[in-house]
């Protein structure tokens, strides 16, 4: 196995290679920022798994109401307050922990596949496959991020899937071109081209020679962007093209809240702040990611 | 009073990061209008003695302990006010690489022009000190307004020598000045600034690995090893005559130095 | 420089006429039937077949695009189902107020940016840097909406400092009526001598801007101060400092220098970012824009309007993207004589 042809004593393409999955972990030992952060999101992960053990009112996520709490601002009772429905605003932002961060983890995830095989093939093969390929996501990237996933959202059957659909239409592109760049980098070099010449098929090359570069800044891009994902699904949400009431969805909730937010702040203000809470620890995590894996790449954001 | 004294007296100078000390000089002069040339192999602390000249070695995060005299004055534990003064116009840097020693999108003119404000004040004369010490290294004025990247590494490095010039520093630290250009440009540089030395009485802390250079220009070598001057003599004697082990590696390190030197 | 432009404007051309297709694909994606959904739901299938061959539905694809984008080049951008008006006469009414929030989003970001991320540098690893770095975390995760209705709940409600909604007073605009010269009220009203309706306008400007500049602000400290961390080490900076300039004048004069070209290109992006969030302010503020517009045509399914709004949105960026790479290269003197 270690002597077959295509893993070549090459030290530039050892890098992600070998232990990618431990040497994460040992580099998370060594930055807090990533343990507390990550540590974090998985506890919030943590939340919309248990939601229905950890919520006092469980059945006020789904469209039950008790009109007799109405507006109750918090209380020990109700820690986050009731809305105008009785509802329980602490168990119905429990909840909301299933709806945007699941969406932006499956667009994300998307994505990434889509636009790492564009990515991919266009960096490698060159040539006009490369112009058409990014040509196309060119003209995606055309269109900012929330007004593309707005208007596919609009025209797509309201609801969940639509929005997630939208939103990985509008992300993939980025990845795409990132794969692209590191791709294009590494397909000149001599021990692909080696490669080629002992005719090893191109998913073999592509897979062990080629995405091993890109794995970095796509780990740090993707963390990045499962928080600029829920600021747009909230977003959605907020103009009505995404989660569909009664779904405890942050942003619905805030939108929901919008004309009582002069006096009854409670309603929208606690979703709101755990919208910002997991874009900020995404962020958060995203920095630490790369100062630690990539420290020459700046960021986007 | 000033007559007797060295331009540059360095004395009993300790340069360290946090318990490693890297720099340990118990005396190196260098008088006006001489090329001094700081020789060693790499690590020896060369660039970290022109620094604690120039009063940067503390910001690189080091501590520096004795004492360097300028023209008299005490650098070490002098005000930062101070210091900022003095850099630019009694002692200017001439750095290694030419290529990365002026902002790249600036003019160098700029750079010149900015610095000829900060210790001169403004006026009309600054365009026409920066034009006349532009001439003294051999370019043509019109030169200010190109960007870095429209000149040579020669020329960078000379506008770097204009600087100094046209600020009227005394003193030109040159880190490793020549080592990046090819050898007929070396020359030029070389060349120039022994023409500065002896008319306009400029003194050089001349640094290079190279002992050629400097045997051919300096008028004393320094030989620097671990931190510490092992060997500082006038530069034909050390080079003819070494007296240790190490400066016989360095100069038999120089293909060249074989004979021609002798002859 | 001019073949560096004719290729750079070729290509946006180019891009540009990607989005009218894309548009033109977004807009064939609404379920059911097109023509369905223009006759209303009582039309009789012969008055359907009669608005199918009307909007052309009934021909092959290809002559479809082709149409559709003649139609786009001409000024033809359709009639809104909603407002029962050209499609291209509702934005462009609307696009002054949205560009006038969008620019001076983008303004406050320089000016608050900029500084915070030079500072940022300057203290590096210490207190002032701790402070922009979190802020700028902050400022990039907050969802603009839900600032915007806290700084409307802040200062228009509990503090009634500002107005709480609207682009200016009705009352004020019928005794002071603001003559058009560049379109962009508050620059109108300030080169007209307007100054009842500039304060008006100042003042309904201030909050949403304000919420606006959040993203600008957070994305541009952090660059300024990456780029000039970046820059610190290298050697002519350190040349500068042997010239004695103070570390403030090493970073306010000459480090930054580098930051402006990424800066720059980098607003292009903020400037396509800020165009839709403003939608999203728009909303809450209930200012007349662009967003507003989307927001309400997307509600009803008005797809002419949504597509149209993208297709403005995207041409816009697509021209802030080309005037950013064109200044670019003018100020680098690197890019230009490539
Ligand atoms: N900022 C710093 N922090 C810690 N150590 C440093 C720093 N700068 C220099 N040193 C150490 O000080 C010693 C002397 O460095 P210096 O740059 O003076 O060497 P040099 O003689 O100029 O070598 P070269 O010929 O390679 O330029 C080296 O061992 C170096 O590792
Ligand atoms: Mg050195």
């Amino acid at each position: 196995m270690t002597a077959s042809p295509d893993s070549p004593a090459s030290p530039s393409a050892a890098p992600a290679r070998p232990s990618a999955a431990r040497r994460t972990l040992a580099e998370l030992r060594r930055s807090p920022a990533i343990a507390v952060a990550a540590g974090l999101l998985l506890l919030i992960a943590l939340v919309a798994l248990l939601a229905p053990w950890l919520a006092p009112h469980p059945e006020h996520a789904s469209g039950a109401t008790d009109t007799g709490q109405a507006l109750r601002p918090p209380s020990a009772a109700h820690w986050f307050g009731t809305d105008e429905l009785g509802r329980d605003v602490f168990s119905r932002v429990l909840y909301g922990a299933r709806f945007g961060p699941t969406i932006a983890l499956v667009v994300v995830v998307v994505s990434l596949l889509v636009g790492t095989v564009v990515g991919l093939v266009a960096g490698y093969f060159g040539g006009w496959i490369d112009e058409i390929l990014m040509r196309v996501t060119d003209v995606f990237l055309a269109v900012p991020a929330l007004l593309l996933a707005l208007a596919l959202a609009a025209v797509l059957p309201r609801g969940l899937v639509g929005v997630t659909i939208a939103l990985a239409v509008t992300w993939w592109p980025w990845y795409a071109r990132l794969v692209r760049s590191e791709a294009a980098s590494v397909a000149g070099r001599r021990h692909i081209e080696a490669c080629r010449a002992l005719g090893l098929p191109h998913w073999r090359i592509l897979l062990r020679h080629v995405l091993p570069g890109s794995v970095t800044p796509l780990l740090v891009q993707a963390s990045t962007d499962i928080g600029g994902v829920i600021l747009v699904a909230s977003g959605l949400s907020f103009l009505g093209l995404g989660a569909q009431s009664p779904t405890p969805d942050w942003g619905l909730m805030v939108q929901q809240s919008q004309n009582r937010f002069m006096t009854e702040w409670w309603i929208g203000t606690f979703p709101g702040l755990a919208i910002m809470l997991v874009a900020a620890l995404c962020y958060v995590l995203g920095d630490a990611l790369r100062d630690r894996l990539d420290p020459r790449r700046t960021p986007r954001l | 009073m000033s007559t007797a004294e060295p331009l540059l007296a360095i004395r009993d100078l300790r340069v360290s990061f946090g318990e490693r000390t890297q720099v340990e000089l118990a005396e190196l002069t260098l008088g006006a209008g001489e090329i001094l040339g700081l020789a060693g192999e790499s690590g020896a602390g060369k660039s970290l003695t022109g620094l604690a000249v120039l009063g940067l070695a503390r910001r690189a995060g080091a501590t520096v302990t004795g004492s360097i005299r300028l023209a008299g004055e005490e650098l070490v534990g002098a005000p930062e006010r101070r210091l900022r003064l003095l850099r630019g116009s009694t002692m200017a840097l001439i750095p290694q690489s030419p290529a990365g020693a002026f902002n790249p999108v600036l003019p160098v003119g700029t750079t010149v022009l900015r610095a000829l404000r900060l210790h001169r004040g403004a006026g009309a004369t600054a365009r026409e000190r920066a034009e006349s010490a532009m001439r003294r290294v051999w370019l043509d004025p019109e030169h200010l307004a190109r960007y870095p990247h429209q000149l040579s590494g020669g020329q960078l490095q000379r506008v770097a020598i204009a600087l100094g010039l046209a600020l009227g520093a005394q003193l030109l630290i040159a880190d490793e000045p020549t080592s990046a250009l090819d050898v007929t440009v070396q020359a030029e540089i070389c060349k120039l600034l022994a023409e500065l030395r002896d008319k306009e009485e400029m003194s050089v802390l001349f640094v290079s690995h190279d002992l050629a250079v400097l045997a051919g220009l300096c008028d004393r070598i320094a030989v620097m090893r671990a931190g510490r001057v092992i060997e500082a003599r006038p530069a034909g004697e050390l080079v003819a005559d070494p007296r240790e082990d190490y400066t016989r590696e360095l100069l038999a390190a120089v293909p060249r130095l074989g004979g021609a030197t002798h002859a | 420089m001019i073949a560096y432009t004719a290729r750079r404007l070729g290509l946006s051309a180019l891009v540009a006429l990607g989005v009218v297709v894309l548009t033109f694909v977004i807009a064939r994606l609404v379920p059911g039937d097109p023509a369905a959904g223009w006759a209303g739901p009582r039309a009789s299938p012969e008055e359907r077949a009669r608005v199918r061959e009307e909007l052309g539905l009934d021909r092959p694809t290809h002559e479809q695009i082709i149409d559709y984008v003649g139609g786009v080049l001409r000024g033809d951008w359709g009639i809104s189902v909603r407002t029962h008006r050209p499609v291209l006469d509702d934005l462009l009414s609307l696009l002054p107020n949205t560009l006038q929030l969008v620019l001076a989003g983008l303004l406050i970001g320089l000016l608050v940016g900029v500084p915070a991320g030079l500072l940022a540098a300057r203290w590096h690893n210490r207190l002032p840097d701790v402070l922009v770095r979190s802020a700028a975390i902050v400022g990039a995760s907050m969802p603009v909406f839900w600032l915007a209705l806290l700084l409307q709940t802040f200062f228009a409600g509990q503090l009634r400092l500002l107005p709480v909604a609207g682009s200016w007073d009705a009352d004020m605009l019928a005794q002071y009526p603001l003559a058009k010269v560049t379109g962009l009220p508050l620059v109108d009203a300030l080169v007209t001598g307007n100054w009842p309706m500039l304060a008006s306008v100042f003042d309904h400007l201030l909050l949403p801007a304000l919420v606006v500049s959040a993203y600008p602000v957070a994305v541009i400290a952090r660059l300024v101060r990456a780029s000039v961390l970046d820059t610190l080490g290298e050697t002519h900076i350190q040349m500068v400092r042997s010239l004695g300039f103070a570390e403030r004048a090493v970073l306010g004069r000459f480090a930054v220098r580098l930051s402006w070209n990424p800066v720059l290109q980098l607003c292009a992006l903020i400037f396509g970012y800020s165009l839709v969030n403003s939608f999203l302010v728009e909303a809450v503020f209930n200012y007349p824009g662009l967003g507003r517009y989307a927001a309400n045509s997307a509600t009803v399914l008005d797809v002419p309007a949504i597509v149209g709004v993208t297709l403005l949105v995207a041409l816009l960026y697509i021209a802030a993207n080309l005037i950013v790479d064109l200044v670019h290269a003018a100020l680098d003197p690197r890019i230009r004589l490539r």
